[in-house]
């Protein structure tokens, strides 16, 4: 799989990932910290979750118990659903442990690449998320452990890393536009983020997704 | 010890929602299923951003957002929706707008 073009393709492609997520990470690390937390925890975090939502809504809601916090994390996880249903379908039969291992980092961002990599006709997407995951996974802890290290001398707000991961969705967002239709879906996504301020915070984004996919999944392809 | 049990949760929620559909290896979706799935991805994206960006709320100064949401539309449009020139030009058009903000 290291030598295979997919492979090589999906590092080139997750470089830019590595230093977006790094510094999401940085911001991570610092918060994490600074809301009392052990560095060994934030670090660990970032390992077995993978989840920078999921993960700063744990670090907003430090202290405040399990229950709110696997509330806000299922609200968060729940996207990912749809997620694996479409990845399953993108990859087709594999080996169990290829499927247990691609589900580890499936995040909107590697997500998105290889829905990308997908539509430009990759030959071995299990090979191109790999190469991407292990760039992204690898910043995320790089940053983690910076953040957590230096966390008590920087402010992320100050350089603006909450900006930098909503233009990253933007970039992952724009190669999926492709008709009209599409168009649409997102105005109707954008909207929806409008109507949902209503829910709690953790399924906003959630719920916003899944109604704009609902209606775009009535209309036509092109 | 509290906090390490709260991590080992948060993980359980995360990676078993992941898993759900990867783990067993049935046929694909299809019909308005696979448009669903077919259009999710495009609405997450675009939801995530919108919610920083977009949203009242998301940013403590909306302005530089605005710019930086602009930017990263004029960025993609210049270099072919390249992820790079997205990137570039929204992060450059937040810290112009930051700077001439003062």
């Amino acid at each position: 799989m290291l030598r295979s073009p997919s492979f090589r393709r999906g590092l080139r492609d997750g470089l830019v990932l590595f230093v977006a997520v790094g510094a999401f990470g940085v911001a991570y690390g610092i918060l994490g910290v600074q809301a009392g937390l052990a560095t060994w925890l934030v670090i660990l975090a970032s390992a077995l979750v993978v989840s920078g939502a999921a993960q700063f809504a744990w670090v907003g809601l430090a202290g405040a118990g399990a229950g709110p916090v696997l509330v806000a994390a299922s609200g968060l996880a729940l996207r990912h659903i749809p997620m694996s249903a479409r990845l399953a379908g993108l990859v087709g039969p594999r080996p169990p442990r290829v499927r247990l291992a691609l589900a580890w980092v499936l995040v909107d961002e590697t997500f998105g690449l290889t829905v990308a990599a997908a539509r430009r006709g990759e030959p071995d997407l299990v090979a191109y998320k790999a190469a991407a995951d292990l760039l992204l996974l690898s910043g995320w802890l790089a940053g983690t452990a910076a953040g957590a290290a230096f966390g008590a001398r920087l402010d992320p707000a100050a350089w603006g890393a909450e900006v930098f991961f909503a233009v990253l969705f933007v970039g992952l967002a724009a190669p999926l536009v492709r008709s009209r239709w599409d168009l649409l879906v997102a105005a109707l996504a954008a909207g929806a983020t409008f109507g949902a301020a209503i829910l709690p915070s953790a399924w906003r984004i959630t719920a916003a997704a899944v109604v704009a996919a609902a209606v775009g999944a009535v209309l036509p392809d092109d | 010890m509290t906090e390490l049990l709260v991590v080992l949760g948060m993980a359980a929620v995360t990676y078993g929602c992941r898993v759900s559909f990867l783990a067993r290896a049935g046929p694909a979706p299809a019909g308005r299923l696979a448009r669903f799935l077919e259009r999710f991805p495009l609405a997450l994206f675009v939801s995530l951003a919108a919610a920083t960006l977009l949203v009242p709320g998301g940013l403590e100064d909306p302005v530089p957002g605005y710019a930086a949401l602009g930017g990263a539309v004029g960025g993609g449009w210049l270099t072919r929706r390249s992820l790079p020139g997205v990137l570039a030009g929204g992060v450059a058009a937040y810290w112009l707008a930051r700077a001439l903000a003062g």
